[in-house]
């Protein structure tokens, strides 16, 4: 065999070596892992009445599930907020959502990140002209100590002009900085320009499902 | 003299054909009920396993990805709930989505997989490193946290030989020539087997929340066409 053809039947079999050796690694992930949902046997019942009867059930549980009125929904990865239903957008619009950051405080240790929670909530409340009660972490951020009165925490402007509460303190609210809109910059709330948030106010009562993913 | 009775075989043989024909109707007709029924069991059994697949992703209280195959659409989904939606826009002369949902499938009748893999083969970013900068110094946060990537080009693979490539069509950079590289010859012998390859094309906008969502391990719903 000639030096050439060596070469060229060594760098094949690199190849093919390399190939194999990245498609084990590729695959090996998941084939192990259980399964959310087994259904290679599933076995519905034999009798077709039954069946349509079972099917039935589960298509009502399933629906069960589903809010009934439209829900809103924050996609946290594109900075996007939507007034929904299952097959139609009603509302869309862009938002800013946490940034992920986190402040430690050196003195007490205390530690805050700032990310917008993921999951399942509810409009609690909704509050035209809302005043932002600063936690302690919006004065140690700027150096600042924590007040011990209580009405120096108060800020009307920063939440803009309506605020939609889903728990823990966390909002939907407006901003003065609608320049950020479509970037993760918050301490944790969803901001959203004024012109949208009002429609969105507006639109939603009291007990709206909302979904943050 | 006309003799009647020299007609009574023949008689009986007509009857007895015309009965013979009858109940080769009717053999025909319980056949034929029997196979209609068995293909609206079928039909019925399908519609149970996804069901059940869902009801039980929809306890789980984590997104869950559905591909739609008869309604042609990417659904994301949480507690049975629509999150995101995106209709499927076949690019190319790949399989269409119903073929690609019956080797999702298969003969195992498996209709929920777990993402196996995720290769991004060009991006571009969504806002310059410089503005981020100074906001993330602000909100005390990394640029990388605020960063978002629009892909050029990704694909999601399941076990088997599934693959779902997004394109959009935005003009971006490689991450690595060599893993981009080394992805397309591993497709490429993935092709040869029995799996199944849909590319679609997505808005840029979109791809950057299904890039980002279609992470290793997400639970995929596949409805059947």
């Amino acid at each position: 065999m000639t030096e050439k053809k060596f070469r060229y039947a060594a760098g094949i079999s690199l190849v093919a070596i390399v190939t194999a050796v990245t498609g084990m690694i590729f695959s090996a992930g998941c084939r192990d892992g259980r399964l959310p949902a087994d259904t290679t046997s599933l076995q519905l019942p034999g009798d077709a009445q039954k069946a349509k009867k079972e099917l039935k059930a589960m298509r009502s549980s399933l629906a069960k599930m589903v809010p009934a009125k439209p829900y809103i929904v924050v996609d946290t990865h594109s900075n996007r907020i939507y007034l929904r239903t299952a097959d139609k957008i009603i509302i869309e619009s862009k938002c800013s959502t946490g940034s992920g950051g986190e402040y430690i405080d050196q003195a007490s240790g205390r530690r805050w990140i700032f990310e917008t929670p993921h999951g399942s909530f509810r409009i609690n409340s909704k509050t035209k002209s809302p005043w932002w009660r600063k936690p302690d972490w919006a004065f140690l951020e700027e150096g600042e100590s924590i007040p011990k009165n209580e009405e120096e925490r108060y800020d009307p402007e920063m939440m803009g002009d309506y605020a939609l509460g889903f728990g823990n303190g966390y909002f939907i609210h407006g901003t003065i900085y609608e320049r950020l809109l479509g970037i993760n910059v918050t301490h944790g709330c969803v901001r959203v320009g004024s012109e949208d948030l009002k429609k969105i106010f507006d639109a939603v009562p009291e007990g709206t499902a909302l979904f943050i993913f | 003299m006309f003799d009647n009775r020299r007609f009574i075989p023949v008689v009986l043989l007509l009857i007895a054909a015309a009965m013979a024909g009858c109940g080769g109707k009717e053999d025909e007709s319980a056949a034929g009920k029997d196979s209609g029924e068995a293909g609206e069991l079928a039909t019925l059994q399908d519609e149970y396993c996804v069901l059940k697949s869902e009801l039980e992703l929809a306890k789980s209280d984590s997104l869950y990805l559905v591909i739609d195959a008869p309604g042609e659409r990417l659904v994301l989904k949480q507690r049975g709930t629509v999150l995101w939606d995106q209709p499927i826009e076949v690019q190319g002369d790949g399989d269409g989505p119903k073929v690609f949902a019956a080797s999702f499938v298969g003969d195992s009748r498996r209709f929920v997989r777990k993402v196996e893999d995720v290769h991004l083969y060009a991006f571009s970013e969504q806002s310059p490193d410089s503005v981020l900068k100074i906001v993330s110094e602000t909100v005390r946060t990394t640029i990388d946290r605020m960063q978002r990537i629009i892909p050029e080009r990704f694909d999601i693979s399941w076990q088997d030989d599934l693959i779902l490539e997004v394109v959009t069509g935005i003009p971006g950079r490689p991450e690595s020539k060599f893993s981009n590289i080394l992805t397309a010859i591993h497709r490429i012998f993935q092709q040869q087997g029995h799996g199944a390859k849909l590319v679609i094309r997505m808005d840029a906008s979109r791809s950057v929340t299904f890039y980002r969502i279609a992470a290793r391990g997400l639970p995929t719903l596949v409805i059947p066409g």
